[in-house]
C-alpha cells in the first residue's frame, strides 16, 4: 500500500510536469506566433513603402511639342522604362515595348525621351520591375506663378514717327495735328501760340536736301538719331546699320536758300522751323569756316571728332552754320506766320515737338522746344530775332498730356489703365533734360519771376480727373542747365537730371499714368518771356503690387 | 480517509504546479518580449510620422541670382526634418545624395519645417536640387501636377550692393576697382606742382608735428583703426616732421620743410595711437584762414609721403589724391578723390593758390585721364536683364566761392553701364558742375551726401556688361577760370536688376 501509494504520487509529479510543460510551451507559442505575425506584418509595410518610393521617385511629365512627345522625368532617378501603354486613336488599348515609340529607355532625372507617337493617348509607363507610372500633365496653377520679382518697366519714346504719338500715348489729336494755313485743308489745331506761329507750308516726302556748301545760319539745331533708326537698331543689335538722322532747324529771315528737290528755296517772312525725318546723308556744324562736328550716314566722310549729334544754340549769334547733303522721308516747312493765317489763330505742339536720340545712347528723346533764335536778359526779349527786328516768343494755350500706356500694357491691360486694386503704388525714375534762353544764368530768377510749371506727372483716372503727383516749374528745374556754350568739347548746356517719384496709386479704380509739358510764357514786357527746351528720355517704372 | 489525504495533496501540488507554471510563462514571457519588442513598440509611432509627412515641392527661380532653388512646403500633419538633398550636376551628368550633416554644397533654411510653413534648399550654383529626403526616409521630389516654376516672393525689392559696406581698407585696395590700374602710379592727374615720391614705408611707428591745410580722417569699420591723410605746406616752417622707426629700429626723422616746402600729401594708413583731429574732413585753412597743426604718435601699417619742393607742371598717379575710410562713422568706407590742397577762389582769382614767404604756391590740379571704377563683381548680362536702377551716394565739395561764375558745366561723374570688351559706356548718365556745385557751401566749409537714381536701358545682347563709374575734376586753369578744385567721395554703389520678360 506503501509502495504503491509512493508509487502514485511520483506518476502524479510526471504527469504534473508533462501538464506544466504542454501549458507552458502552449502559451509561449501563442505569444512567439503573434510576433511572428507582427514582423510578417511589418515586413509587408517595409516592401510597401519601398515600393512607394520608388514610385515617388519617378514623375514623368508630358511636355507636347508639335511633331512629337517629349516625357520628362522630374523625379531624382533615371527611370529605365519597359512597356509603354497606349490607347491609340480607334480607342484600342496597346501594351508596346518602349523603343519601338520613343528615342531611349532610360529617361535620366531632369532629362527627356522623345517619343514619336502622337495620334493617341499615352497611359502609362511600366518598369521591369513592375512598377507603373502613370505621366501627367502639369497642370499650371495661377497662384504658383507668382507675379513677384522686381520688374522695372521702361516707357520709351520708341515711335517710329511722330503720327505714332497719338496711339501711343493717347495724345489729343487736335494737339499734334499739322497747322496748315487757312484755305488750304480744313484743320482744327490747337495748343499753342506765338508772336509768329508755325504754319505748315509746304511739305515733302522721300526728297533730297542739300545746302550750299559754305551752309546756312541758323538759330537753334536738333540733331538726333532718327527714332525709327533706334528701334531698329535695338531690334537688330548685331548689324550695322547706317545712321539716319532727324533734325529740326529753326532758322530766323536770312537771304540765303536751300535745295529741297532739285528746286530752290528761301527763308522769307519771319524764318521758318524745318523739319527733317529719317535723313541719311551728312550733316556739319561750320565755325568760321571750320567744320566743328560732323555726322554722316557714309563712313570716311566726317574727318572731325566731334559729332553733330546734339543740340547747337544760337548759331547765327555765335556764327555758327550747318551744312546738309542727303536725302529725307519727310521733309516740312513750318513758316513763322501771323496768328491771323491760322483758321483756328493758333497752331499745334507739333513743329515744336522732336523725337531722336539727341545722346547716341540707344534710348529715343522726346524734346519740347519753344526756342528759336536768340538769349537775352531781363531788359529785352529773350528770343528777339536782333537781325530782323522781331520777337519770337511761343507759349502754350493747353498743355499736351502724354499718356505713359506702356506700362499698362505691360502689367496687363490692353487699354494701358493701371489697376489700382492690383498696383498700390510705382516708383518712377526719370531722366529730364532744360535749357532755356534767359541770360545770365545767374540772373534767370530776376527775369522769369512768375513761377509757373514745365513738367507734371499725372494720374488720370477713368472720367478723365488729373491727380498732379509732381510738378517741375521752371524755377526748380533752370537751375541744372547753362545757357550760352562756346566750349562745345567740355562745356554742356545741360545733363541729364534723374529723379525718383513714388506714385501712390489709389483704389479702386483704373489710372493712366501720364505726363504734361507746356510754356507757361508769353512775355510780360522783358520778363516771363522764357522760350525753353524740355525733353524726357527714359521712365523706368517699379510697380509696387497691393497687399 | 488516506486516499482523502493523498487527493487534497495532489490537488495542492496540481494547483502549485499551475502557479508555478502561469509564473514561469509570465517571466520567461516579459523577458522575451523585452529582447523583441523594442522596434514593435516603435512601429505604430513611425507610420504615424512617415503617414502625417507631406510636403509639396516647387521650383524656385531666383531671379537674383539666376539660379534655381527648390521650396519645400510642408502640406502634411507632421513636423518634418530634412536630413538629406538630392541634387544633380547643371549638366545633368552626376548625381548626388547630399547629407546636410557635412557640407556646404546645399542649404537647407530651415531644416525642421512645421506643418504649413515652407522651407528652401539653395545649393552652389554648380547643382539643382531636384528632391529632399526626411529623416524617416521618406523621399519628395517635384509634384507633377504643380510642376511650375513658381518666381520668388521677396519682401522689398533685392538691390546688389556694387561697392558699399567695408569693400576697401586702404587705397591699395582700390587696384582690383580701378581701370587701368597703372593710373594709380601714372597717368591720372596735371599737376602744377608735381610731387616726388618722398617716403613709403609699412609696419611703423609715427610721431609727428604737421603743419595742415586739409586733414582727412576715416574709420575702418571692422578693426577702428584710422585712414589719414594730411595735406599742408612748410615753406620757412622748421618744425614740421614725421619722425618713423620700422620694425627693425631704424629711425627716419624727416623735416618736412626740407622735402615737401610747397606741399605734401602724408597718407597714413591703419594707424592706432593719439592724434588731434576728428572724424571727416577738416579744411583747416578754408574754413579759419589759418593752417592747423597735427600731432600724431602711434603705430600705422603703412606712411606714404608725397611732396612738392619747386613749382612744376607734371603728370601723376592718382595714388596722392586717393583716400579711403568712413569719414561719417555709418560704417560704409568712403573713397575720396581730392584735387583740393590748400584755398578757395573765384572768377578773378587763381582757386587753389597761396602766398607764403613771398612766394606764390598754385596747387591746381585736374585729370588727364578719368578716374574709373568698373565693377567686375556683378556681371549683367544683356539676355538677361532689360533694365536696371544704379543707386549711388555721393559727397561734392569744390572751392569756386561764385559757383558758375567760376566754372564751365563740365562733366564731373559719369555713371552707367560698361563694355571692357570696347572700353565704353554703352549707356551713362552725368552729373555736372552746375548741378552738383547746388549741394555745397564753399565757405564755411559743408557737403550734403546727394543720393541718385539712374536708370538705364540695358540692350538685348548675349554680352556681360559691368556698372561702371567716372570720376574727373576736369578744371585745371584758363586765366582765372575753370580752376575749380574739387573733393568727391563716393560711399555706396547699388543697382536693381529687371529681369528681361520674354512674351
Amino acid at each position: 500500500m506503501n509502495h504503491r501509494k509512493k508509487l502514485n504520487a511520483i506518476s502524479s509529479v510526471i504527469l504534473t510536469f508533462l501538464i506544466l510543460m504542454t501549458v507552458v510551451i502552449a502559451i509561449m507559442g501563442v505569444m512567439v506566433g503573434i510576433n511572428s505575425l507582427v514582423n510578417l506584418y511589418s515586413s509587408a509595410l517595409d516592401e510597401s513603402m519601398r515600393h512607394l518610393s520608388q514610385y515617388r521617385m519617378g514623375q514623368i511629365i508630358i511636355n507636347r511639342t508639335g511633331d512629337y512627345i517629349l516625357f520628362t522625368n522630374i523625379g531624382p532617378s533615371d527611370i529605365v522604362v519597359d512597356k509603354v501603354v497606349i490607347r491609340t486613336i480607334t480607342g484600342d488599348i496597346e501594351v508596346k515595348d518602349v523603343t519601338t515609340l520613343c528615342d531611349h529607355r532610360v529617361i535620366p532625372s531632369m532629362g527627356n525621351i522623345r517619343c514619336s507617337f502622337t495620334r493617341g493617348e499615352y497611359i502609362a509607363f511600366i518598369l521591369p520591375d513592375g512598377v507603373v507610372l502613370y505621366p501627367e500633365e502639369p497642370l499650371i496653377r495661377a497662384q504658383h506663378l507668382v507675379f513677384n520679382s522686381t520688374r522695372i518697366i521702361l516707357s520709351k519714346f520708341d515711335v517710329g514717327t511722330m503720327g505714332d504719338l497719338q496711339a501711343r500715348f493717347n495724345v489729343t489729336p487736335e494737339l499734334i495735328a499739322k497747322p496748315y494755313p487757312t484755305g488750304r485743308a480744313v484743320s482744327n489745331y490747337t495748343g499753342m501760340n506765338s508772336t509768329f506761329i508755325p504754319i505748315l507750308q509746304w511739305e515733302f516726302n522721300n526728297t533730297s536736301i542739300v545746302t550750299p556748301s559754305t551752309g546756312i545760319p541758323f538759330g537753334i539745331v536738333v540733331v538726333g538719331l532718327d527714332p525709327s533708326w533706334v528701334v531698329q537698331r535695338a531690334q537688330n543689335p548685331q548689324l550695322e546699320l547706317p545712321p539716319r538722322f532727324s533734325i529740326l532747324l529753326a532758322v530766323p529771315r536770312i537771304n540765303e536758300t536751300i535745295q529741297i528737290s532739285g528746286q530752290t528755296y528761301g527763308f522769307p517772312s519771319n524764318g521758318a522751323r524745318l523739319v527733317i525725318n529719317n535723313f541719311t546723308g551728312t550733316i556739319r556744324i561750320i565755325a568760321n569756316n571750320t567744320v566743328i562736328a560732323c555726322s554722316s550716314s557714309m563712313q570716311g566722310i566726317c574727318n572731325v571728332n566731334k559729332s553733330a549729334i546734339g543740340l547747337w544754340y544760337y548759331g547765327l549769334r555765335l556764327g555758327m552754320r550747318i551744312q546738309l547733303n542727303g536725302t529725307a522721308s519727310y521733309i516740312g516747312n513750318y513758316t513763322r506766320s501771323s496768328p491771323s493765317s491760322s483758321p483756328t489763330r493758333s497752331t499745334s505742339y507739333l513743329p515744336y515737338l522732336f523725337i531722336g536720340d539727341i545722346d547716341s545712347n540707344g534710348s529715343n528723346d522726346l524734346l519740347f522746344i519753344t526756342e528759336d533764335v536768340n538769349y537775352g536778359t531781363n531788359d529785352a526779349v529773350n528770343d528777339r530775332d536782333t537781325w530782323n527786328s522781331i520777337d519770337i516768343v511761343d507759349w502754350s494755350t493747353r498743355p499736351l498730356v502724354l499718356r505713359l500706356t506702356q506700362i499698362g500694357v505691360e502689367l496687363g491691360s490692353p487699354d494701358g489703365s493701371i489697376d489700382g486694386r492690383v498696383i498700390g503704388g510705382l516708383i518712377l525714375f526719370i531722366n529730364v533734360i532744360f535749357h532755356d534762353n534767359s541770360f545770365p544764368d545767374d540772373n534767370q530768377l530776376n527775369d522769369i519771376q512768375r513761377t509757373d510749371w514745365v513738367l507734371r506727372i499725372l494720374l488720370i483716372d477713368e472720367n478723365g480727373n488729373e491727380i498732379l503727383i509732381r510738378e517741375y516749374r521752371y524755377q526748380e528745374i533752370c537751375l541744372y542747365h547753362k545757357t550760352l556754350v562756346v566750349d562745345f568739347d567740355r562745356d554742356n548746356y545741360f545733363t541729364k537730371i534723374s529723379q525718383s517719384i513714388f506714385v501712390n496709386i489709389p483704389e479702386p479704380r483704373r489710372y493712366w499714368l501720364a505726363m504734361s509739358i507746356q510754356d507757361p510764357y508769353r512775355a510780360e514786357g522783358n520778363t516771363n518771356d522764357a522760350d525753353f527746351t524740355i525733353g524726357i528720355e527714359l521712365i523706368g517704372v517699379l510697380p509696387i503690387q497691393r497687399y | 480517509m488516506c486516499r482523502r489525504r493523498f487527493m487534497k495533496a495532489s490537488s495542492e501540488a496540481i494547483a502549485i504546479v499551475i502557479s508555478v507554471a502561469i509564473l514561469i510563462t509570465v517571466v520567461s514571457y516579459l523577458v522575451y518580449a523585452l529582447s523583441l519588442l523594442t522596434p514593435g513598440y516603435d512601429l505604430p509611432g513611425r507610420i504615424t510620422s512617415y503617414v502625417g509627412e507631406e510636403l509639396v515641392l516647387v521650383m524656385l527661380n531666383e531671379t537674383a541670382t539666376g539660379g534655381m532653388s527648390l521650396g519645400l512646403k510642408n502640406v502634411g500633419s507632421a513636423v518634418v526634418n530634412i536630413t538629406h538633398v538630392v541634387v544633380i550636376d547643371r549638366d545633368g551628368l552626376g548625381r548626388y545624395i547630399v547629407s546636410l550633416e557635412n557640407t556646404t554644397v546645399c542649404v537647407v533654411q530651415p531644416r525642421t519645417i512645421l506643418p504649413g510653413r515652407m522651407s528652401t534648399i539653395s545649393c552652389l550654383p554648380r547643382y539643382m536640387p531636384i528632391g529632399a529626403v526626411s529623416n524617416n526616409g521618406r523621399i519628395y521630389t517635384l509634384d507633377a501636377r504643380i510642376y511650375s516654376i513658381q518666381l520668388r516672393t521677396f519682401v522689398g525689392i533685392p538691390m546688389s550692393k556694387i561697392y558699399g559696406g567695408v569693400m576697401v581698407e586702404s587705397t591699395s585696395d582700390l587696384i582690383g576697382l580701378i581701370d587701368p590700374p597703372h593710373i594709380l602710379r601714372s597717368g591720372g592727374v596735371n599737376t602744377s606742382l608735381g610731387f616726388n615720391y618722398v617716403y613709403e614705408k609699412y609696419n611703423v611707428t609715427i610721431r609727428g608735428n604737421i603743419n595742415a591745410s586739409l586733414v582727412i580722417t576715416g574709420r575702418n569699420p571692422v578693426n577702428s583703426k584710422l585712414n589719414i591723410m594730411i595735406i599742408g605746406f612748410s615753406r620757412g616752417d622748421t618744425r614740421s616732421f614725421v619722425e618713423i622707426r620700422d620694425q627693425n629700429n631704424r629711425l627716419d626723422n624727416i623735416t618736412l620743410s626740407s622735402v615737401a616746402p610747397n606741399r605734401y600729401r602724408i597718407k597714413i594708413e591703419n594707424f592706432i595711437g593719439t592724434v588731434n583731429t576728428s572724424l571727416g574732413i577738416i579744411p583747416c585753412l578754408v574754413n579759419n584762414g589759418t593752417t592747423c597743426r597735427i600731432f600724431i604718435n602711434g603705430t600705422a601699417d603703412r606712411v606714404v609721403i608725397y611732396g612738392s619742393s619747386i613749382n612744376a607742371t607734371r603728370e601723376e598717379g592718382l595714388d596722392p589724391y586717393l583716400f579711403v575710410g568712413d569719414i561719417d562713422s555709418n560704417d560704409n568706407t568712403e573713397i575720396l578723390f581730392i584735387t583740393q590742397d590748400f584755398t578757395t577762389g573765384n572768377r578773378s582769382s587763381i582757386n587753389d593758390q597761396i602766398l607764403v614767404g613771398g612766394a606764390l604756391t598754385r596747387a591746381v590740379d585736374t585729370n588727364i585721364n578719368p578716374l574709373r571704377f568698373i565693377f567686375s563683381g556683378q556681371p549683367i548680362n544683356g539676355k538677361k536683364y532689360s533694365a536696371a536702377v544704379l543707386s549711388v551716394r555721393l559727397l561734392f565739395w569744390d572751392n569756386s566761392e561764385d559757383d558758375i561764375s567760376n566754372n564751365d558745366n563740365r562733366i564731373i561723374v559719369r555713371a552707367g553701364l560698361y563694355d571692357n570688351t570696347t572700353g565704353s559706356f554703352i549707356y551713362a548718365t552725368y552729373l555736372g558742375y552746375y548741378e552738383l556745385n547746388r549741394y555745397r557751401s564753399v565757405r564755411p566749409f559743408s557737403i550734403s551726401y546727394i543720393v541718385r537714381d539712374f536708370v538705364i536701358n540695358i540692350p538685348p545682347v548675349d554680352k556681360d556688361f559691368y556698372v561702371g563709374l567716372e570720376i574727373i575734376d576736369p578744371f585745371l586753369l584758363e586765366d582765372t577760370v575753370n580752376d575749380a578744385d574739387i573733393i568727391i567721395g563716393i560711399e555706396y554703389v547699388g543697382i536693381v536688376l529687371s529681369s528681361r520678360w520674354e512674351q
